[in-house]
């Protein structure tokens, strides 16, 4: 993990909670209420977030690699 | 889960075929045993590949009581159960932190338990036991809720429903887990982890579809709820307020940090046959939590609009609601949900025996083989593997059945998370940061568990339904541990240096 991961994880996490939501908002996306769907939204760019950076080798696959 | 819809004999042939192949494949592990040693019965000797691996996580960590209780929580509080989708993707988030390095320090040093890599990191005897100790405590009570669900589960799907189902079906399905388990080990665990998790995704994949065929669209319950907020000012489709805000950060960071340390977890993570295969495994869990916890809000959202008024602890009812509902609608339905019962079973077995085998393995590396005086075989230490896991399955069974109507003591499961996020700064820490000693993480985890404890039980008048301003007892205690293991490793190693 570099440096700029923790801190798209630590924007994921703030926009993954609803603390900014207006509280009386009724629009429905989805037949979910619109900020159902952001928090499901954000934890899907999580996922693919994670999963795009397990797709690059680790460390010591890459020392290995270069071992072998 | 007592109102789960009863089976016909064709099911009951479809889930006692499924007990048995069970069984089957337990036998077949034995086959592919290699070597009668500790290393091969609870690592598979570090052979796992890519689909198993990643099935074993899947049916691991999401158990069936999950799915109960996590439509039941969606059902007491509405569309804020949303949260569980985060904090599920939070535990893969946090394996990327220790995982990489700790697959290759368990492959170079040869790992087996989860102690094995703290005896290795800090040479601290005490720091590894009182470790071993609490991921034991944790895990036994995690493995007694999975019996006692099954019991439930049993006594659910049976015509009488009465105390003899729920006895018979604890023993029963404990005694079909601990066969394959002694039989073939972790091999035989993660083989039927796989079609456990295959049943699993198969089951709720279809599961969505037949409800709403049932139900209608979501828009329609979600509507319905709306209308109930505004009439009676309840609050299941209102974002969370601030408190509510404050809890889901702390269940994204109490899940996150605690579920990761599952020592069983840790365990397949030493177990991947490679570094590619454990990395593949993780970014397919990554996404699991968006099917598997959008199909639980669903169901819950779906009982709470048209089954309203199940009260307190009968809300975890819903999920057995629903499901009875489908199978009366059509017959589709009801193949359906046999499926969903098996899966659901499957869920609870492959969650207890992983459980179960790493308890059986702790108790045997980290204390028999420490602390058992003579030098014990490999061979031997096998055979008392075996021996722990069928004394701990009896054990647990006989509490499971005398607990059945102490649901309070179930509610001490709870405090699992608050017990293993404590483990954080000794694993995830002290795996990146070189200067962290053993006596002070030992501190720092002394304190954090105390606190934990005390602050979860100790009836305080700013504890509300187990949180402290939204926050879990567990987060709160790892403050302190963590702030006095990483100031004392700082104090230890200045006052080390100023004796030199």
């Amino acid at each position: 993990m570099n440096l700029l991961s923790p801190i798209v994880f630590l924007i994921l996490l703030a926009l993954g909670i609803p603390w900014f939501w207006p509280s009386g908002n009724s629009v429905l996306i989805f037949g979910l209420p619109a900020w159902v769907v952001s928090a499901i939204v954000v934890s899907v760019l999580c996922s693919a977030f994670t999963a795009y950076l397990l797709r690059k080798p680790w460390a010591h696959e890459k020392s290995k690699a270069e071992d072998g | 889960m007592d109102n789960l819809p009863t089976l016909g004999l064709g099911a009951w042939l479809f889930v006692s075929t499924y007990l048995l192949s069970l069984l089957a494949i337990g036998w077949l592990a034995r086959s592919a045993q290699r070597s009668n040693t500790l290393k091969d019965f609870y690592l598979a000797g570090n052979g796992f590949g890519f689909l198993v691996l990643f099935l074993t996580f899947f049916a691991t960590q999401y158990s069936g009581n999950t799915f109960f209780a996590f439509t039941g929580a969606t059902y007491r509080i509405g569309f804020g159960w949303i949260l569980s989708l985060h904090f599920m993707t939070a535990v893969v988030v946090v394996y990327l932190i220790f995982a990489p390095k700790l697959h290759a320090l368990a492959k170079e040093k040869n790992y087996l338990t989860p102690a094995d890599f703290i005896d290795d990191r800090y040479s601290c005897k005490l720091l590894s036991l009182v470790i071993s100790i609490i991921m034991i405590i944790v895990l036994c009570n995690f493995t007694l809720a999975q019996l006692m669900a099954m019991g439930r589960a049993a006594q659910g799907l049976s015509a009488s429903g009465g105390d003899t189902a729920y006895s018979s079906g604890v023993v029963l399905l404990a005694l079909i887990m601990v066969i394959y388990g002694t039989l073939g080990g972790i091999r035989a665990i993660a083989w039927t982890d796989a079609l456990q998790g295959t049943i699993l995704l198969f089951g709720f994949t279809f599961l969505i579809f037949l409800m709403v065929d049932r139900f209608g669209p979501l828009e329609n319950a979600t509507r319905i709820l709306m209308e109930r907020d505004s009439i009676l000012g309840t609050t299941f489709t209102t974002r969370p307020d601030a408190e509510a805000c404050r809890t889901w950060l702390s269940y994204i960071l109490a899940v996150g940090f605690g579920v990761s340390l599952y020592p069983q977890a840790i365990q397949r993570i030493y177990a991947a046959k490679s570094a590619i295969v454990l990395r593949k495994s993780l970014a397919m869990m990554a996404f699991m939590p968006i099917p598997t916890m959008i199909i639980a809000l669903i169901s819950g959202i779906m009982a709470l609009a048209y089954f309203p008024g199940l009260e307190g602890a009968t809300a975890d009812s819903a999920f057995g609601t629903i499901l009875r509902e489908i199978q009366m609608h059509s017959a589709l339905g009801h193949g359906l949900v046999v499926v969903t019962l098996a899966a659901v079973l499957a869920a609870m077995m492959s969650t207890a025996d992983s459980a179960l085998l790493s308890v059986s393995s702790m108790f045997t590396k980290d204390i028999v083989s420490k602390y058992g005086g003579a030098n014990l075989t490999e061979a031997t230490l096998t055979k008392i593997a075996k021996f722990t896991s069928w004394g701990l399955v009896l054990f647990l069974v006989g509490l499971a059945i005398i607990l059945r109507e102490k649901t309070s003591l179930v509610q001490l499961l709870d405090r699992k998370i608050d017990l293993l996020i404590q483990l954080s700064p000794a694993f995830i820490l002290g795996i990146r940061a070189n200067f962290l000693r053993g006596d002070a993480v030992l501190a720092g985890l002394s304190v954090g568990v105390i606190t934990a404890l005390v602050l979860a039980f100790g009836n305080f008048d700013f504890v509300e339904n187990g949180k402290i301003a939204g926050f879990h007892p567990g987060v709160i205690a790892v403050v302190p541990n963590l702030i006095i293991a990483t100031v004392g490793s700082f104090a230890l190693k200045n006052n080390n240096r100023a004796l030199e």
